[in-house]
C-alpha cells in the first residue's frame, strides 16, 4: 500500500460490480477483514459510505 | 464469495483513504439547531439484486450528524422508492425532533429536500390513485405529517442534492463539490 497512487474519488461511477464474473474467488476472510476496518470508519467519513457500503454486500 | 475484482474497487477505497487522510467534518461553533433533511433515492441501481438504494443527509444547521445509505427491494416504482427513502428519513427526523425537545430546543416546519416531483406530488395529493395503492401506507404517513405541519416537501434540483453522495458513485467535480457541502474540509 506503500507504493500505491493516491486517488481523488473511493469509486468510478463505471464500476459495475456483478455477483458471478468468473473472476477467482478470494479468502473470506481476508475480504472481510480489508472491508471491515473502512466500515468503522464511514461514521465519521460520510464520503466512503456508498463505496463501502456497495463493496459490504459481498 | 468475494471475487478478485471487489478487491480492486476495495484497493480503490483504500487508495482514495491515505490520499485523504487530512478530510474532517467540520463543526463550526455557534451554530443554530435547524433540522433540514436530505432524501435521495436510485430505482434498482443495486446491479446484484436490482435492489434501490436510498440514501439520507441529516443537518443540524449546518453541521451533518446523520448520513445514512439503505438497500431495498421491496420498491416497484420509481417514485415509490423516494417516498419510502422519505419515510426512513420522516422517522428519524421525528426521534431528532424529541431528542431536541428534551434539550429545550424548539425545531419548527422541518424541510426535507427530495430531487422528485411525483414524490412531492404524491405527499401532498389527497385523492386516491390506483396505480400509487402500494404506496398507501407511507404516502399517508408522509401526508400526515406535512398537514400537520412537522415537515415541508421541497424540491432539490438533482445536481444539487446533498444526499446524492450516499446512493451512486459520482464524476469527479460532482464528488469534490457534494463532500464540500457535507461539511468535509482538509484539516491541515
Amino acid at each position: 500500500m506503500d507504493s500505491a497512487k493516491p486517488i481523488d474519488a473511493p469509486i468510478s461511477p463505471s464500476t459495475r460490480l456483478i455477483m458471478d464474473d468468473g473472476s477467482p474467488s478470494v479468502e473470506d476472510e481476508i475480504y472481510r477483514g480489508m472491508i471491515g476496518s473502512p466500515l468503522y470508519l464511514t461514521t465519521s467519513r460520510p464520503d466512503i459510505i456508498f463505496s463501502v457500503g456497495l463493496c459490504a454486500c459481498f | 464469495m468475494p471475487k478478485e475484482s471487489y478487491l480492486k474497487t476495495v484497493k480503490r477505497i483504500l487508495r482514495y483513504l491515505k490520499h485523504t487522510s487530512d478530510l474532517a467534518l467540520w463543526y463550526p461553533k455557534g451554530c443554530n439547531f435547524d433540522l433540514v433533511g436530505y432524501a435521495d433515492a436510485d430505482y434498482a441501481s443495486f446491479l446484484v439484486h436490482r435492489k434501490s438504494t436510498s440514501g439520507m443527509a441529516h443537518f443540524l444547521g449546518p453541521c451533518l450528524y446523520l448520513g445514512n445509505q439503505k438497500t431495498t427491494l421491496c420498491c416497484h416504482v420509481h417514485s415509490r422508492s423516494r417516498i419510502c427513502c422519505c419515510c426512513f428519513l420522516l422517522c428519524s427526523v421525528i426521534v431528532d425532533k424529541a431528542t431536541l425537545k428534551g434539550f429545550c430546543i424548539s425545531t419548527g416546519c422541518i424541510p426535507i429536500y427530495c430531487d422528485n416531483t411525483s414524490a412531492i406530488n404524491i405527499s401532498k395529493n389527497p385523492c386516491q390513485h390506483k396505480r400509487t395503492k402500494p404506496i398507501d401506507m407511507r404516502r399517508h404517513f408522509l401526508r400526515d405529517n406535512v398537514e400537520k405541519g412537522l415537515i415541508s416537501m421541497n424540491l432539490r434540483a438533482t445536481n444539487k442534492q446533498i444526499a446524492d453522495i450516499f446512493t451512486k458513485a459520482l464524476s469527479r467535480e460532482q464528488f469534490k463539490r457534494n463532500i464540500l457541502e457535507l461539511g468535509l474540509i482538509t484539516i491541515t
